[in-house]
């Protein structure tokens, strides 16, 4: 050892640290685990990739959204025939072909078939899922554009404001979100940009109700009361601060929404109250097909199965999303 | 010497229990209750108590972080409570607040050099390339290397994070910085590197800071004055030496008495003061003098009447009807 | 180092290490140490050194996965703990070492009365009739200082005040009278007038009732008046172990030798504290040589190359250094 030839001892230990050093990974082990959840220590975006490529099922719903989008984007150049053609319409078609034109089993020309009109399942599915993508992208955005909204008015602010919100929230909450968007549509009339509003519109509650709760939380923080000291502005706390490290579960049920919304499209066309025949969605087509369900039962199971498997896709990567944003929470939600 | 900050009799009191009914009956929290204390230009005043004692909320009153019922803060001669918002924006430019918790006052979602950057963009100081060259410069004095500026906040220790806090605090050259126990959430080793940052800074940048601790030990290294607290009173206020040398109020000889020292000799020897049972709710305080509940010197009338806070001797005032060290 | 007693304790070559993604955490990396009956023992180092995993082991505690206990012995009366059954080590915990933690509020069931809980372990494990452990209980909770005991034993925790529920979790690690309580940061997250409190009582009960005490800490001030013999920890190792006046007066690391002179004391004013470089270093990542030798005021190059053995420095005096046995020597020159 060397006796210091210069300075006070302070000199002979820098105040630096050295950064490659530190391992926050170990104060887990000392079991204090808490300590994190306390100050919500939350993973930036690529440890969440990290996370959601090592989970399968997550992987298994996007490789499904992405071929869903992909259709939805191309249907024109994937459809192998015209989705509204029927032969039955057919004035230069005669009779008999007429007749062997319905209900074919899936063969090289018709891939899924053909309907009880002669028209291609496969073409009509293929143009059908422009409608599911497009309810559930639409309807989500506007329920969070008005959840977002309030769910920020309340949690941010408080007082009185918060009350008026979460009560409304309340009672739309006492709707279930069919019989909800049943007694909508019957006052907008049937359609598909209704639809767009009757499922948007009734989602804003939950969405207002979690934003909120997470806000709560968050605007503990002192990094929030630092900003203020600052004299950031309200707007610049919410949108800087706030919303970042709020925005996860919201992340996630509006990913688990889109599916949710999808399912109550078809639920509405299947009642006749979205998208207008002759015009195809998976809902519409349903109902349909399931008339033939004790002739050709295969037909239903069509527009079925795409339901189902689009709905479980975007719940898969919800899924997914939550434990890759919030390991902590796996399995509590 | 000029007064930079002056607190004049302080009050405020926080409603317990939410609503409208509720709040009115549950009584109400007397978190700070008649503060005043002043601090020089280039000085530092040790605000100490315990949990409870209303020194953290009287840091953010003075900061206008919460509205205080009643008293003035008089900050560069203008009583700050009374500002609109706007003339209160410039004035945030002068003080700043560094946070007990260096895992909770840092945004994990922003990176350090946004962080640094932040008060200037609010304050709208400068352009985007001067603000990133006064970050860069911020980051080096604080003790971090200029690369640090992209990273994120959980890439750093409990020590460099309270750098990255300093270095945000410093951002606008203010004149009062108020540290809200910057070192107690740090580990033993860290805690004298901050320390000892603070000081230099305070020395280069002819800062004022209102330091608050919960025990005189962190205190007395840094401060040029010290402020004992108690369920929402000041008890002691003192220079330094005086205090450390001759403390008059119970408590504070009691607290002193209570600070460990690393000497296991001493400690032997010691004749410790043990105060008896807990700090009372702030919702309901004892009558007369607040610490008559636990004084082995309490006498009827600390029971009836509050002691006012006078000198005991120059400069060293107390709140103590039979004052220690006279 | 307790060498009249008569042995409690031995910890051997204690290791125990975390499998995670990032690699392995030796969080206890070949800890050794001994501890009397009626001993206190006081485990220092700063967050991640490894002190609380130590204990952990001690008892059993490690949640494995990730965590596993890879190496070592625990010998408590004869016996190894880790060779124990989980039948055995829980007899283990309620009836022979007692343990309690920083934050008394997560060891307490909110829904329970705090009498409940303490005369619940009494009747288990003593065998005790519901109404003699009662009077057990309220017996503990006197002997741990808590006024109006009976009053109090039917109250929830929510009802107590931090310093109470310290004591309340100390009356229920006695309720079986213990031979060794392990007290793992008692009263870190307490005021500093409770804090003394609390010392004080562990203190009493370790004269009184002849326990032995672990006491783990990062505050090297808070064991001063207590310990008899201090464990110095830092990333998983032991790097000085004596009796507590050789470790505070007389320090062999430079470890524990910066700790003491840059921790602000009460009693005297320096201008500029001593400062420790650097921060604790990963355990995964841990720097080569002497784990402590990036931060080092003394360090010269054998430290960044080997890792340096615990030897004795003198007498009773373990240190973890390459430069232990002419330490007080350079230690001095560093000083003034």
């Amino acid at each position: 050892m060397r006796l210091p030839d210069h300075g006070g001892p302070e000199d002979l230990m820098p105040g630096k640290e050295q950064p490659d050093l530190l391992g926050p990974e170990i104060e887990e082990f000392e079991l204090e685990l808490e300590k994190e959840q306390i100050h919500g220590r939350t993973a930036l975006w690529s440890d969440v990739w990290y996370r959601l490529r090592h989970n399968k099922l997550a992987i298994v719903g996007i490789v499904i959204i992405i071929v869903l989008f992909l259709v939805a984007i191309f249907a024109p150049l994937l459809a192998t025939h015209d989705p509204l053609y029927s032969p039955l319409y057919d004035s230069t078609v005669s009779s008999a072909e007429k007749a062997g034109a319905v209900k074919q089993t899936p063969n090289s020309e018709h891939w899924l078939g053909t309907d009880q009109l002669g028209r291609d399942i496969y073409s009509r599915l293929v143009h059908g899922s422009r409608v599911s993508v497009e309810v559930g992208i639409v309807a989500v955005l506007i329920s969070l554009l008005i959840g977002l909204l309030f769910g920020a008015l309340a949690g941010y602010f408080g007082g009185w404001g918060d009350s008026v919100i979460m009560r409304s929230a309340d009672i739309f909450f006492a709707f279930p979100t069919v019989l909800g968007a049943i007694v909508i549509m019957t006052v907008l009339g049937p359609g598909l940009i209704n639809v767009f509003i009757a499922i948007g519109v009734l989602g804003w509650a939950t969405i207002a109700r979690i934003f909120r709760s997470s806000i709560l939380s968050v605007k503990e923080n002192e990094y929030v009361e630092a900003a203020r000291a600052m004299g950031a502005s309200h707007a610049r706390i919410i949108w800087k601060h706030i919303m970042p490290n709020s925005i996860q579960p919201i992340i996630v049920y509006a990913t688990m929404g889109v599916g949710g919304a999808i399912l109550a499209e078809a639920w509405l066309a299947f009642l006749g109250l979205g998208q207008q025949l002759p015009a195809p969605s998976w809902g519409n087509m349903l109902s349909e097909y399931l008339v033939y369900y004790t002739t050709d039962p295969w037909m239903m199971f069509i527009p079925g199965t795409a339901i189902v498997l689009s709905v479980l896709a975007f719940i898969l990567l919800g899924d997914g999303l939550r434990d890759a944003l919030d390991p902590r929470l796996k399995g509590s939600v | 010497m000029a007064m930079l900050i002056e607190a004049r009799d302080i009050v405020k009191h926080f409603p317990v229990g939410k609503g409208l009914i509720l709040s009115r009956l549950g009584g109400t929290v007397k978190a700070v209750d008649g503060v005043s204390l002043q601090v020089e230009e280039g000085k530092t005043l040790g605000l100490v108590g315990e949990s409870g004692c209303g020194k953290s909320t009287l840091a953010r009153l003075m900061l206008r972080l919460i509205k205080a019922d009643s008293g003035e803060v008089i900050f560069e001669d203008r009583d700050i409570l009374k500002l609109p918002n706007k003339d209160m924006q410039a004035v945030r430019r002068s003080m700043q607040i560094i946070f007990q918790d260096p895992y909770a006052s840092l945004n994990p979602r922003m990176s350090v050099g946004a962080i640094v950057m932040e008060p200037m963009v609010i304050h709208g100081e400068g352009d985007k390339e001067s603000r990133r060259n006064r970050a860069i410069e911020l980051i080096s004095l604080v003790g971090l290397q200029p690369e640090h500026f992209a990273r994120y906040p959980h890439e750093f220790s409990g020590g460099q994070r309270q750098r990255i806090g300093v270095a945000r605090a410093l951002a606008l050259n203010p004149r009062l910085i108020i540290c809200d126990e910057p070192v107690s959430a740090l580990d033993v080793s860290i805690q004298a590197q901050i320390l000892n940052l603070l000081k230099e800074l305070q020395e280069d940048f002819n800062l004022t800071y209102i330091f608050i601790a919960h025990d005189l030990s962190v205190v007395r290294h840094i401060s040029d004055e010290v402020a004992v607290m108690y369920l929402g009173k000041i008890v002691e206020r003192a220079e330094h030496d005086l205090l450390y040398s001759s403390p008059k109020h119970p408590y504070t000889v009691a607290l002193m008495s209570a600070v460990p020292l690393p000497d296991p000799e001493k400690e032997r020897e010691r004749k410790r003061i043990i105060l008896e049972g807990d700090v009372p709710s702030p919702i309901d305080p004892p009558s007369g003098c607040r610490f008559h509940t636990r004084c082995w010197k309490k006498r009827d009338i600390c029971a009836e009447q509050e002691p006012p806070l006078e000198d005991k001797a120059p400069g060293h005032l107390a709140a103590c009807f039979f004052p220690e060290n006279l | 180092m307790g060498a009249n007693g008569e042995r409690l304790l031995e910890v051997r070559g204690l290791k125990t290490y975390f499998h995670t993604q990032a690699g392995v955490v030796k969080a206890v990396d070949g800890v050794s140490f001994d501890l009397d009956r009626g001993e206190a023992l006081a485990v220092v180092g700063e967050s991640g050194c490894g002190k609380s995993v130590t204990a952990l082991s001690i008892l059993n505690l490690i949640p494995d996965p990730p965590g596993k206990v890879e190496e070592g012995e625990v010998i408590f009366e004869g016996r190894n703990l880790l060779e124990l059954s989980d039948r055995e080590i829980r007899q283990v915990r309620g009836n022979h070492i007692g343990m309690i933690f920083q934050d008394p509020m997560t060891s307490l069931n909110p829904v329970f009365t705090i009498g409940n809980q303490i005369r619940e372990p009494i009747q288990i494990h003593l065998g005790l009739s519901r109404k003699e452990a009662k009077q057990r209980a309220i017996e503990l909770l006197e002997m741990v200082e808590i006024p109006q005991a009976e009053k109090r034993y039917k109250m929830y925790p929510h009802e107590f005040s931090g310093g109470m529920r310290q004591r309340a979790m100390i009356a229920m690690a006695l309720s079986c009278e213990p031979m060794m309580l392990i007290a793992d940061e008692p009263s870190t997250a307490l005021d500093v007038t409770i804090q003394a409190q609390i010392m004080e009582l562990i203190g009493r009960l370790q004269r009184e009732i002849n326990l032995a005490v672990m006491l783990i800490t990062h505050d090297l001030g808070v064991v001063a008046g207590v310990a008899e013999a201090v464990l110095v920890m830092y990333a998983g190792k032991v790097v000085e172990y004596a009796d507590i006046g050789r470790v505070y007066y007389n320090s062999r690391h430079p470890y524990a030798w910066s700790l003491m002179r840059s921790v602000p004391r009460m009693d005297e004013k320096r201008e500029r504290l001593l400062t420790i470089g650097g921060s604790p270093p990963s355990l995964i990542n841990l720097p080569p040589g002497c784990s402590f030798s990036p931060r080092c005021p003394f360090a010269e190059e054998i430290c960044s190359e080997q890792e340096p053995p615990l030897v004795e420095a003198e007498p009773g005096h373990l240190s973890a250094c390459h430069f232990a046995r002419d330490f007080e020597r350079h230690g001095k020159g560093v000083e003034d």
